[in-house]
């Protein structure tokens, strides 16, 4: 087990399209056809640049969670 | 009453229309959600879903600054060097990468969390300023409250010293200056630019200070920006965070006004607020539409959109779309209206969206609970001339005195 893993999530129904994530992160985010973003991937290694995607999404539409206890790491309040 | 036959989103400027924006969209939802707009040469899109689909797409380009510089002629184009350069280097009128790049600058000053850190700050100059006008009995919501609220937070933002300050007073927009060939502003950027550049060399001499030294954290983090893309970034804060704000909260006000009993429920609710203040943005936008460029054919809605049109996005319109919202034209603040258009949506959502909903909330919360019983002392308030821009230029009220409540309900606003 890996217990540095965090956990991504996007809500979409949140999610304006603003394209901050996608810009700031762009090995772990994309925007669909539909201008929404998703994550690539929903486990992934530890990486500053996911919790400044996370804190600078404009309507903090993203989440990042420890795996083991689902902590959230993003955004900060 | 005369009407042409053709319906027009200029139709906002006749006489017979003025003030009464939303009932100019009303007539012009007859004509679809899209169609042309033959006297303002441009396509006019109307209903929420339409908008937000434009928004995402990338085919739209918010970048007409060098398309309009160049076609001037050549003694027009020096005149207007000045003012667009800066226009040309701020993040709006830019699309990727560059628009990132430039993004990527003004991004951490800007975020929710940076945002939640300046409340106690906006708190504070909303407090100070109904200190000194709560006992009065009368106010102009304008120009005694909301503009200089929402100049003392610009300035705090962008490190404009005290002295300083009156620059950002009576300020017009650069890109109506820019369009109309005007050279009025100049001599006030030129004073900003020095200011910005003091204050930029005094943060890299190392002085400890404020909110700029975010900037320079950027930059030293390896981010190259130029100083005259700094600057011009800090007159976008001004150009789009100031009227703008100031007017959502004076529109919030007279939309409280025709709903009182929605006021007293916040009064009694506090607790609503920051869910209200999507509904005040949701109900009378400051900015009606954002326009973007065709940089192809496309089609959508059933309509050829064609490469180089003027596609006029109408977001003062998406949001009172009853096929989005029920009973549109009323202001209920416990709607949930987080959907609203008034920040845009896309690449181009507005960057200061949270400092906005901050200082709102801030500016509505306490004038609730410092002040009751909103009269308006002039019926009619006035509208500024414009078909985007939906600024009222005065809006005097007299009121009572609230003292009671004024500290319990402020720390919930605080909180919320």
């Amino acid at each position: 087990m890996n217990e540095a893993e965090w956990r991504l999530s996007v809500d979409r129904a949140t999610c304006i399209g603003s394209g901050m994530c996608t810009s700031s992160a762009p090995e772990y985010f994309a925007l669909d056809d539909s201008g929404v973003s998703r994550p690539l991937a929903e486990r992934v290694a530890p990486d500053d640049a996911l919790l400044d995607a996370a804190n600078s999404c404009p309507v903090e539409a993203i989440r990042v969670q420890r795996i083991p206890d689902g902590a959230v790491l993003a955004p900060a309040r | 009453m005369t009407h042409r036959d053709t319906n027009s989103l200029l139709d906002i400027m006749r006489r017979e229309w003025a003030g009464d924006t939303y009932g100019v969209y009303a007539r012009l939802r007859a004509g679809g959600p899209i169609h042309w707009d033959p006297l303002l040469r441009s396509w006019i899109v109307l209903g929420h879903r339409e908008i937000v689909d434009l928004s995402r797409d990338n085919r739209l380009s918010g970048a007409r600054i060098s398309e309009f510089y160049e076609q001037l002629p050549a003694a027009s184009k020096s005149d207007m060097k000045p003012l667009a350069e800066a226009l040309s280097d701020m993040m709006l009128f830019n699309e990727p990468p560059r628009h990132e790049r430039l993004r990527g600058m003004m991004k951490p000053v800007l975020t929710p969390r940076f945002v939640r850190q300046m409340r106690p700050a906006i708190q504070g100059i909303a407090t100070a300023l109904l200190n000194r006008l709560a006992d009065a009995g009368e106010m102009d919501v304008i120009a005694d409250y909301a503009r200089p609220l929402s100049r003392d937070v610009i300035a705090l933002l962008a490190g404009v010293p005290a002295d300083a300050r009156h620059l950002l007073d009576d300020w017009r927009g650069l890109l109506h200056e820019f369009f109309t060939q005007s050279t009025a502003e100049h001599g006030r950027i030129e004073s900003l630019r020095a200011v910005f550049q003091q204050g930029l060399a005094q943060r890299r001499a190392g002085a400890d200070g404020d909110l700029l030294e975010q900037l320079m954290a950027a930059r030293k983090a390896g981010a190259a920006f130029t100083d005259d893309e700094i600057i011009a970034n800090l007159l976008l804060l001004i150009d789009a965070g100031q009227a703008t704000t100031t007017h959502l909260i004076g529109n919030a006000v007279l939309a409280l006004m025709a709903h009182p009993d929605q006021a007293d429920l916040l009064r009694d609710q506090p607790e609503l607020l920051p869910g209200a203040v999507h509904e005040f943005l949701r109900y009378d936008s400051s900015v009606q539409f954002t326009t973007r460029i065709a940089l192809a054919d496309l089609e959508y809605g059933g309509h050829r959109i064609r490469r180089g049109d003027s596609v006029t996005l109408v977001l003062g319109a998406g949001n009172r779309d009853p096929r989005h919202y029920s009973d549109p034209d009323s202001l209920l603040v416990t709607r949930r209206a987080g959907d609203h258009l008034s920040f845009g949506h896309g690449i181009h959502y507005c960057l200061g969206a949270a400092l906005s909903l901050v200082e709102i909330e801030a500016a509505i919360g306490t004038l609730l609970a410092r002040t009751r019983q909103w009269r308006l002392l002039d019926e009619n308030p006035p509208w500024l001339d414009s078909i985007n821009f939906r600024f009222l230029t005065a809006l005097p009220i007299s009121f009572s005195p609230a003292a009671g409540r004024a500290t319990e309900l402020q720390e919930v606003t605080r909180d919320g």
